[in-house]
């Protein structure tokens, strides 16, 4: 081992018998009772949680009912004609026309069908 | 952590058993912790006389000494103390406190020379004066300076991994290092420690067998 010292190398089994020649540490012996001691004197901060408000979920019923009401009258309107009464006569007078009483609006209705009258 | 029980124990008994496994010699450091948690001081009472020492003994091998090692030492079980919820997997707990003290050292020797230099007359990095340590002992004074002349990582991890014994994988979790790293890390302490001795070698293995020849 002390040739190989002679020749500048150092194995490591040498290395760790030369790193037990290191100082031992000096440690105080009341460490433990003076730090349980100041345990009491910890306060632990108390966490701070910020909650947020919570958002009430919107009440299903409250809007389904005038909807479905909507939904009757218009099935009761509709099957009863009442709405005849109640809606504008323009409205209503087209919506209840005849297919007669309609006014030409295809193709087949045109009566004159001339290419050459392009006056 | 065996629990006692069974038929005809009384729920009052088996939460006797468990408390006396919380606080018995036995309990594991995931025990102790979980009844930190719940500011059981006879629990943290049991961690620190487990780790008291190891963190102290690094703290010092780190170069503090005296009153400065149990500050830190101090500082760290408070930090535990404080918040024990902080370490999730108590494998890592002896990490968490090599870790933590360590880092307070550095602190200590970054922070002291700025906050004396203009008040105090003489500043002590708090290192034992290089003339103290070669009259106390020549061989381990040669042994002490040349650790002390590795640049901070590579002490640690020396102080880890031969005078704590730990092995690479836990040296390396406390590091928070690869293995590979730690290893590389460890390779170059070595290195430099082995070139700065090599001039002292043949007299620092006598001292050795001077030693072994002394205890033997």
């Amino acid at each position: 081992m002390v040739d190989q010292m002679g020749n500048g190398e150092m194995d490591d089994k040498s290395l760790d018998q030369i790193l037990g020649l290191a100082s031992k540490p000096e440690l105080s012996s009341d460490f433990e009772s003076r730090l349980m001691a100041m345990l009491p004197e910890q306060t632990k901060p108390s966490a701070q949680v910020i909650a947020f408000p919570r958002r009430k979920p919107p009440n299903v019923w409250v809007m389904a009912l005038p909807l479905a009401a909507c939904l009757v009258l218009g099935i009761w309107l509709g099957a009863t004609d009442e709405a005849t009464d109640i809606l504008p006569v323009s409205t209503t007078a087209s919506a209840m026309a005849t297919p007669d009483q309609l006014s030409p609006s295809g193709i087949d209705d045109i009566e004159n069908l001339s290419p050459g009258d392009l006056s | 952590m065996q629990e006692t029980g069974g038929e005809g124990v009384t729920p009052r008994l088996m939460q006797a058993g468990k408390a006396e496994a919380v606080h018995g010699p036995e309990a594991s450091d995931a025990t102790l912790l979980a009844a930190c948690t719940n500011a059981d001081a006879e629990a943290f009472a049991l961690l620190l006389r487990r780790h008291q020492d190891m963190v102290r003994r690094v703290a010092w091998r780190l170069g503090l000494r005296n009153a400065d090692v149990d500050d830190v030492a101090q500082e760290t079980f408070l930090k535990l103390w404080n918040n024990p919820g902080q370490i999730r997997d108590a494998a890592a707990l002896k990490g968490w406190l090599v870790r933590v003290a360590s880092n307070l050292v550095m602190d200590r020797f970054r922070k002291r020379p700025m906050d004396d230099l203009e008040t105090a007359e003489h500043v002590s990095d708090g290192r034992p004066p290089a003339d103290e340590v070669m009259e106390r002992n020549w061989a381990a004074g040669e042994v002490d300076l040349a650790i002390n002349a590795l640049p901070e990582r590579q002490r640690l991890v020396i102080i880890l991994v031969h005078f704590e014994q730990m092995g690479n994988i836990a040296a390396a979790a406390a590091m928070e290092l690869s293995v590979d790293a730690l290893e590389s890390l460890l390779a170059r302490a070595r290195r430099a420690l082995k070139e700065r001795l090599k001039g002292k070698a043949p007299q620092l293995l006598a001292a050795v067998r001077e030693r072994a020849g002394q205890h033997g």
